[in-house]
């Protein structure tokens, strides 16, 4: 069930690190948590590259808290990379920005952010949003296997998720008919 | 303290299940926990095409809200969980409406499909009814007090593209 708990917080204010780790050890996940300071580090981490090769060292992350205004490569653009990933297509990430624009919103969800959140004003809240969204994301939602860091990393490929749409689809295709055959139905018209 | 004389919006979750027990589950999961009001149910595809499209009997959106949420089983007649999200995602007055895919079907494949057609989140129903009605209220504490959606819905949904062909045999 655990396969990982690793949290990746991509941040480049030290009092934003600071409230998140004080809110993750009220839950339990200090240890588990990462920190990297611009949109650069934050993909040689999910890369596995450079002083980011050793995965027990650096193990991947299970949930990525992201900051939108980031310097070097934006929360924007970590996201449209991490997106283009064909491994990390279900891995959950949610923003995490002082903007309420709905620019800004918007590009989030549209480049595949999983969720977006406002950074609350005070302490408390701060503690039941961070540990509330950690745990959703952590035990409720469905996790899978990331890339393991033995295996070679897919390069770059345009759009990877739309080629595997037709395989999947026959596979699930295959499944479905594969259940009827167990039902014992006919399956007449798939 | 800091939400006074701010002005709440009512938030509200469209939950599409064609087993109507899980509908009942989910129904009083929300009612216990004091939501009861936010939630609609439909329990096909196309009927949350209706829904989501504001057309037929759900042409009133006083009475029939545009989602902040939409929860949906992949278990779904006439009309595949995954196309309908496909289609949700390419409708601008939806695009950015979070759906996350509660089902009793684990199947790796599906989550991938899931993922790839831009659902948000997905979820293992829970067998046990306890454990149920926990898996709900963390969904609520998370979808409808936490995260921020898209504010701004038009109110005119005339133009959404056309709806994907349903085989009705399935």
């Amino acid at each position: 069930m655990e396969s990982s708990q690793t949290i990746l917080y991509v941040e480049d204010n030290d009092g934003d690190v600071l409230f998140m780790q004080q809110a993750m050890k009220k839950i339990g996940l200090q240890n588990v948590l990462q920190v990297v300071s611009d949109g650069d580090e934050a993909i040689a981490y999910l890369d596995g590259k450079g002083k980011y090769s050793d995965r027990r060292k650096h193990p991947f992350p299970a949930l990525i808290f992201l900051d939108l205004s980031l310097p070097v490569i934006t929360g924007f653009g970590v996201l449209q990379w991490i997106r283009k990933q064909h491994s990390m297509l279900a891995l959950p990430v949610v923003v995490l920005s002082g903007s309420r624009m709905e620019f800004d919103l918007n590009n989030a969800y549209r480049l595949g952010a999983n969720a977006y959140l406002i950074k609350p004003s005070t302490g408390e809240d701060r503690d039941n949003l961070l540990g509330t969204t950690a745990k959703y994301w952590l035990s409720l939602n469905l996790q899978v296997q990331g890339p393991r860091s033995d295996e070679p990393q897919q390069p770059n490929e345009e759009d990877s998720s739309r080629n595997r749409m037709v395989p999947l689809a026959e596979s699930l295709l295959a499944i479905a008919q594969k259940s009827l055959n167990l039902a014992g139905l006919q399956p007449s018209n798939l | 303290m800091e939400a006074k004389g701010r002005v709440r919006v009512m938030r509200f979750v469209l939950y599409v299940d064609q087993k109507n027990s899980d509908a009942l589950l989910i129904h009083r999961a929300f009612e216990r926990y004091g939501f009861g009001p936010h939630l609609q149910v439909v329990s096909s595809g196309p009927e949350a095409m209706a829904y989501l499209a504001g057309t037929d009997k759900y042409n009133d959106r006083i009475l029939f809200p545009l989602p902040s949420l939409i929860i949906l089983e992949t278990n779904l007649v006439g009309l595949s969980a995954f196309d309908l999200v496909k289609w949700i995602r390419s409708c601008p007055p939806l695009a950015r409406i979070p759906i996350v895919i509660f089902t009793a079907w684990e199947l790796p494949s599906d989550l991938e499909l899931a993922y790839s057609v831009g659902a948000n989140s997905y979820i293992l129903k829970s067998t046990d009814a306890q454990e149920f009605e926990q898996q709900v209220r963390q969904m609520i504490d998370f979808w409808l007090k936490m995260n921020v959606t898209v504010g701004k819905v038009p109110v005119g949904l005339e133009k959404l593209p056309p709806a994907p062909r349903t085989n009705g045999q399935n």
